[in-house]
């Protein structure tokens, strides 16, 4: 459940860049997060409503988006974008070699959109 | 209005673990984030490093648990500073909570700061406490797909030990297997396989911390 301390530092930032705006009401805000980081969308949903609810914020939308893992083959350079996890353990697409992948995308988590009034 | 933001929702955290990372490296202090699942033997490896390795560093060990003080008193039996932090139930701990643990070590003449996090290979990989390394501890009674559905953690992490090999005869782990997954992910993680039960292979463990508090003073030298 580190769900609640990351929604807890979400809310934190976003108070801080209202303020900054001028703004006093979160309208939208937007999280995107690495499939390797294993947040649970019910959790952090749960913890947005709990730290929202009675704050002029309540009712404001939650936007999460996982992004996929991104992998480039050690040996050909290959860089691709599986669906599934387990292309980590899987032979690389394009050369049929089975060296580990560096992995270049799906790690991170990040408030990266905000709309207030 | 439309604010355009792109910030590190993590950022706070990793400020503080900034400076605390600095302050360790000046020091020449080697520190390590022990993350495993509860009972894979976090306190046992301990133990057994602290007792072995008495007469060659100087050890201190914050311990991470959820309720009891069980752990810290184990760990100080073996004449170490150790401190507890109790989380209340919480699942990981963060920057600020060893900050605030430090107040009560003293750093003067540390060679090696242990910090036990609490038992859960999730949630503690994503907070950095401003170490050199996390080290992922696993054990064979637990699944030999732990570093497949925990990957984060065996990425992140620089080595990655596996305790109660003395119990293999027993269990269906499969070593190979556990190895290829968790090196998938991070093609440079030393394995080691120990048994801190019948004291078996923590040489390797303490030939690498050997090496990484070397590295760690010279790195304070810069």
């Amino acid at each position: 459940m580190h769900e609640l301390s990351l929604m807890a530092s979400v809310m934190d930032i976003a108070r801080e860049e209202l303020s900054r705006h001028g703004a006093s009401r979160l309208l939208l805000l937007r999280i995107r997060y690495g499939v390797l980081d294993q947040v649970q969308p019910e959790a952090m949903r749960m913890a947005f409503e709990a730290m929202t609810a009675g704050t002029p914020h309540e009712g404001a939308t939650l936007e999460l988006v996982e992004e996929p893992l991104g992998l480039r083959c050690s040996l050909c350079g290959h860089v691709f974008h599986p669906e599934d996890r387990n292309a980590l353990y899987a032979p690389c697409p394009a050369c049929g070699d089975t060296v580990p992948f560096s992995i270049t995308e799906g790690e991170g988590i990040f408030l990266d959109h905000l709309e207030a009034e | 209005m439309e604010i355009p933001v792109v910030r590190n929702v993590l950022e706070a955290n990793d400020r503080i673990a900034a400076r605390l990372r600095a302050d360790f490296t000046r020091r020449g202090i080697l520190v390590l984030n022990i993350i495993s699942s509860p009972g894979s033997g976090k306190t046992s490896l301990l133990e057994r490093t602290l007792n072995d390795l008495a007469g060659e560093f100087r050890m201190a060990v914050i311990e991470g648990d959820l309720q009891t003080d069980n752990d810290a008193r184990r760990v100080a039996a073996s004449g170490a500073q150790a401190v507890q932090i109790n989380t209340e139930g919480g699942c990981h701990l963060n920057s600020s909570m060893i900050s605030e643990a430090l107040q009560a070590i003293n750093l003067e003449k540390l060679d090696i700061l242990f910090i036990e996090n609490v038992g859960n290979l999730v949630c503690p990989t994503e907070f950095d406490c401003g170490e050199d390394a996390k080290i992922a501890l696993l054990s064979v009674t637990e699944g030999d797909d732990k570093p497949q559905k925990y990957p984060y953690l065996f990425h992140k992490a620089k080595a990655m030990l596996l305790n109660k090999t003395d119990l293999l005869p027993y269990v269906d782990f499969d070593v190979e297997k556990a190895r290829a997954h968790a090196r998938a992910v991070n093609a440079d993680l030393a394995v080691m396989e120990v048994s801190c039960r019948t004291h078996t292979g923590l040489d390797a463990w303490y030939d690498w911390l050997r090496a990484a508090v070397k590295a760690k003073k010279e790195a304070s030298h810069d």
